[in-house]
């Protein structure tokens, strides 16, 4: 495992995105998980809001919009965040990492199962 | 701020908790005005502006407080002054859209297409909270804080 992501971080892709003084490198993949954050967490609050009871007025039809605009938050951080973890894979040896993708997993199951 | 090992990580996490609320209130309500999601009734669609003002108070608390916290990491930073610079664009553009056009959305019908103006008012937000979200992103990368 430790080989792995040792070979994962030296290779010449990994350092470009971890090292490249280049703004579209490591700075618009960070931009674009922001992005994917605000999109994808915004947009199911706001059908989390309705279904909590807040903003009764707003009909149905509104989730059938915010649905397909969640995932594609969703898709472009998996890959955003694919890409923050190639460009520093040593991450994945720290206890909070796991955290991460086993909350991501506990919100994303369920609603795939409903939905 | 800069001396509690808790005061900037806890800001830090109230800033990343507004901005969704914000992106996600703004962003519905600027794809209605649009006239892209025409199937969302217009007069329910805009009572998500409080939302929206629920983020905008959060980050505009907690970014205050980074700056109290660290002024020197901002003050000479070009893109700490690119962000004020849209966020200015953004609530100029929120201020004309409430007392020129925000009541005559509630006069819509639901399915109505929104007059030109709402669609301007819609693309301009949507433009300059993404360039505010830009710009903070790149506090280390333009400029040097952190």
């Amino acid at each position: 495992m430790m080989e792995f992501l040792n070979s994962l971080g030296a290779s010449s892709f990994s350092t470009w995105l971890r090292e490249s003084p280049s703004i579209w490198a490591y700075p618009a993949v960070l931009t674009l998980h922001t992005l994917g954050l605000g999109v994808l967490v915004g947009a199911n609050w706001m059908v989390d809001l309705r279904v909590l009871g807040f903003a009764r007025a707003l009909p149905m039809s509104l989730f059938e919009r915010a649905f397909p605009i969640m995932w594609s938050g969703f898709w472009l951080n998996a890959a955003t965040g694919v890409l923050l973890f190639v460009a520093d894979p040593m991450k994945a040896t720290t206890t909070i990492f796991m955290w991460k993708p086993a909350i991501i997993a506990v919100s994303v199951i369920p609603r795939s199962l409903t939905s | 701020m800069t001396t509690s090992p808790v005061a900037w990580p806890l800001c830090e996490t109230l800033h990343f908790i507004g901005l969704p609320l914000l992106i996600g209130a703004a962003g519905l309500i600027d794809l209605r005005l649009m006239g892209l999601t025409r199937s969302v009734p217009i007069g329910a669609v805009v009572q998500m502006r409080k939302w929206a003002a629920v983020g905008v108070a959060i980050t505009v608390v907690t970014g205050a407080l980074f700056f109290i916290g660290a002024p020197d990491q901002y003050i000479h930073n070009p893109a700490w002054k690119a962000k004020l610079l849209f966020l200015a664009v953004a609530m100029v553009n929120v201020a004309i859209f409430e007392t020129t056009q925000g009541k005559r959305m509630l006069e819509l019908s639901a399915d109505a297409d929104t007059p030109r103006s709402s669609k301007v008012a819609g693309a301009v937000s949507m433009a300059s909270w993404f360039l505010v979200l830009y710009f903070g992103r790149m506090l280390p990368f333009i400029g040097d804080a952190f």
